[in-house]
């Protein structure tokens, strides 16, 4: 074999591995999402534990009425762009749970993205789960008791 | 002779697979960076987008009203929005010390109705210059197969100041 022939071959072999290489990372993700997660099972499962959780929280009264007052004022500044209602909002030592209801399902589907940025001074991850029908629940998750 | 011919051919071929793994290597890392144009996100109250030679715009904000920008972004295999090596990036351009930046990345389920959102995160004490806003591993090892996206929230304090942004990154691994 030429030098320039076992280069062209060396070539090749590097980029095969190359190729390999970049498919690993992945592969990796892949395989891991796959077997943790079945999307419409994981999101459904996780968000009503999440709501367990929450709900069987102790209530530290201080941060739960501020908490409570400065999310319903929130939300409700909101509802009427929104089109929604504030049916309830919970808040125990470090996570808040609202509960939501449209008119419609169609008003629901127009307007429940815009809460994504509905409640931005407060340092709390918010995760929202419309059922089937026209109520949402949205589930504030603030990690640790601030004053705001 | 022969066995010498071909120990050099060999030192050839491992030379240049060598050459061409460093190569790949280093090209695949700097393509982990994904830039993201302003014409893949949505506009409530922005004033005017400017396109910049670049293909970033800046986004002039109405000093009464502010602006809310709500940018899509793609993620795929090859930079994945999941995964905690993930990095959403928002840069930006405070012109006075009065403006407040926010950004908060999410997800939007793909196969029920939700989202789940970080966080929210500022600019920081008000001042002027740039600014980066980073979410490093914002869904951690959920939520790969969602759709990620960034609502970022730009306000001003009073007229007179103007405040931009340049651009969004997702890096991966």
């Amino acid at each position: 074999l030429s030098r320039a022939g076992a280069a062209v071959l060396g070539v090749l072999a590097g980029g095969v591995a190359v190729a390999l290489l970049s498919r690993l990372p992945a592969r990796r993700a892949g395989a891991g999402s796959a077997a943790a997660e079945d999307p419409d099972r994981t999101h459904a499962a996780a968000h009503a534990a999440l709501l367990a959780r929450v709900a069987s929280e102790p209530i530290a009264p201080a941060w739960s009425a501020r908490m409570t007052d400065l999310v319903t004022r929130g939300l409700e500044s909101e509802a009427p762009r929104g089109r929604f209602r504030v049916a309830r909002v919970d808040c125990r030592s470090t996570a808040c749970i609202a509960t939501l209801e449209w008119r419609s399902r169609t008003d629901a589907l127009a307007s429940y993205g815009a809460l994504a940025h509905a409640l931005p001074d407060l340092p709390c991850t918010s995760e929202l789960m419309l059922d089937a029908a026209t109520t949402a629940t949205l589930v504030l998750a603030c990690d640790e008791q601030r004053r705001f | 002779m022969r066995l010498r011919a071909r120990a050099t051919g060999f030192a050839w071929f491992v030379a240049s697979a060598l050459f061409v793994v460093a190569l790949g290597l280093g090209v695949r890392a700097w393509a982990a960076t994904r830039f993201f144009q302003y014409y893949t996100c949505n506009f409530d109250k922005a004033v005017g987008v400017d396109p910049q030679p670049s293909g970033l715009g800046t986004i002039n904000v109405d000093p009464k009203k502010g602006a809310l920008v709500h940018c899509p972004i793609v993620s795929d295999d090859a930079i994945p929005h999941a995964g905690p090596n993930a990095e959403i990036t928002v840069f930006g351009h405070d012109q006075g010390p009065l403006a407040e930046v926010s950004a908060v990345a999410c997800v939007t389920f793909a196969s029920s109705t939700g989202f789940f959102c970080t966080k929210p995160k500022s600019s920081g004490a008000a001042f002027t210059g740039e600014y980066a806003i980073t979410f490093k591993g914002p869904f951690a090892k959920k939520y790969a197969k969602d759709f990620p996206f960034v609502d970022v929230t730009l306000n001003m304090a009073n007229e007179g100041n103007t405040t931009s942004l340049r651009g969004l990154t997702l890096s991966g691994p």
